[in-house]
C-alpha cells in the first residue's frame, strides 16, 4: 500500500483504481472492469452487491450493504502499480482503460491490497494515450473532453508515464 | 481482483463532491480538451 498518499478531501480515502471507457447517451463515461455500471459525472458512485441477482447466490444470503465482510462487494481501490497494470493489460476489442485515483468514504473495508467502499468518486482521471490512439470509435479528444464532465483533473499520460508508474509506483494527488 | 482479506472496517465521513483540488474544472466552466502530444 505503498503508493497511497493522504487523502485529499478530509477523512476520505485515496486509491487508485482503473476504469472501462463506455459511450452513455452519445457521451463516454467511466465504467466499472467487472461490472456494467457507469460512474455518472458529478454523482456519488453508491456500491450495491450485484451477487444476489445472480441465480447461483439467491438463496445464499438476503440483501446486504455494500461492502459486507462476508463479500467481496464494494467498490474497489488499489495502489497505483496494480491499477496502471489494468490499465495497461490487453485491450479486448474495441474496450479501453483509463486510471485514476478515487476518494473513499462510508463504509470502508480495509483489506491487504487496497479497500472496498460503499460511497467513492474519481479525484483525478489518467488516459493512456496510445491505447486510445489504436481505436478509432474513442476518439482521444472526445474522451478526454466528456470525462471532463466529472470536474476533476484529467492528464494524457504516454506509454512512458504508464511504464513508470508500472515500475515504480506513483503518489496520490495532493 | 483479489484485495485479500479485511483488515479492519470504518466509516469515513461523506465529502463534498468532486473532490476539491487545486487544478479542478468548474462544470461551468468553458471545456476546453487537454493538449494531446504527437
Amino acid at each position: 500500500m505503498s503508493a497511497v498518499a493522504a487523502p485529499d478531501a478530509v477523512g476520505a480515502i485515496v486509491g487508485w483504481r482503473a476504469w472501462t471507457i463506455a459511450q452513455i447517451d452519445g457521451r463516454f463515461r467511466l465504467r466499472s472492469m467487472v461490472a456494467p455500471t457507469v460512474w455518472e459525472p458529478l454523482q456519488v458512485f453508491e456500491a450495491t452487491c450485484l451477487r444476489p441477482r445472480l441465480r447461483l447466490f439467491r438463496r445464499w444470503n438476503a440483501r446486504h450493504e455494500a461492502p459486507w465482510s462476508g463479500c467481496q462487494c464494494g467498490i474497489y481501490a488499489t495502489d497505483c502499480v496494480t491499477a496502471a497494470t489494468y490499465a495497461s493489460g490487453p485491450a479486448y476489442g474495441a474496450e479501453r482503460r483509463v486510471l485514476g485515483t478515487v476518494a473513499l468514504w462510508g463504509l470502508v473495508a480495509e483489506c491487504e491490497h487496497g479497500w472496498r467502499a460503499a460511497d467513492a468518486y474519481p479525484c483525478q482521471i489518467m488516459i493512456p494515450e496510445h491505447r486510445f490512439a489504436e481505436e478509432s470509435s474513442m476518439p482521444l479528444e472526445a474522451v478526454a473532453l466528456d470525462l471532463m464532465d466529472y470536474g476533476v483533473p484529467v492528464a494524457l499520460v504516454g506509454e512512458t508515464e504508464l511504464d513508470e508508474l508500472l515500475r515504480e509506483g506513483h503518489t496520490a494527488p495532493a | 481482483m483479489n484485495l485479500g482479506k479485511v483488515l479492519r472496517v470504518y466509516v469515513i465521513e461523506p465529502i463534498k463532491i468532486p473532490v476539491p483540488t487545486s487544478r479542478r474544472v468548474e462544470p461551468a466552466q468553458q471545456k476546453q480538451a487537454p493538449p494531446v502530444r504527437r
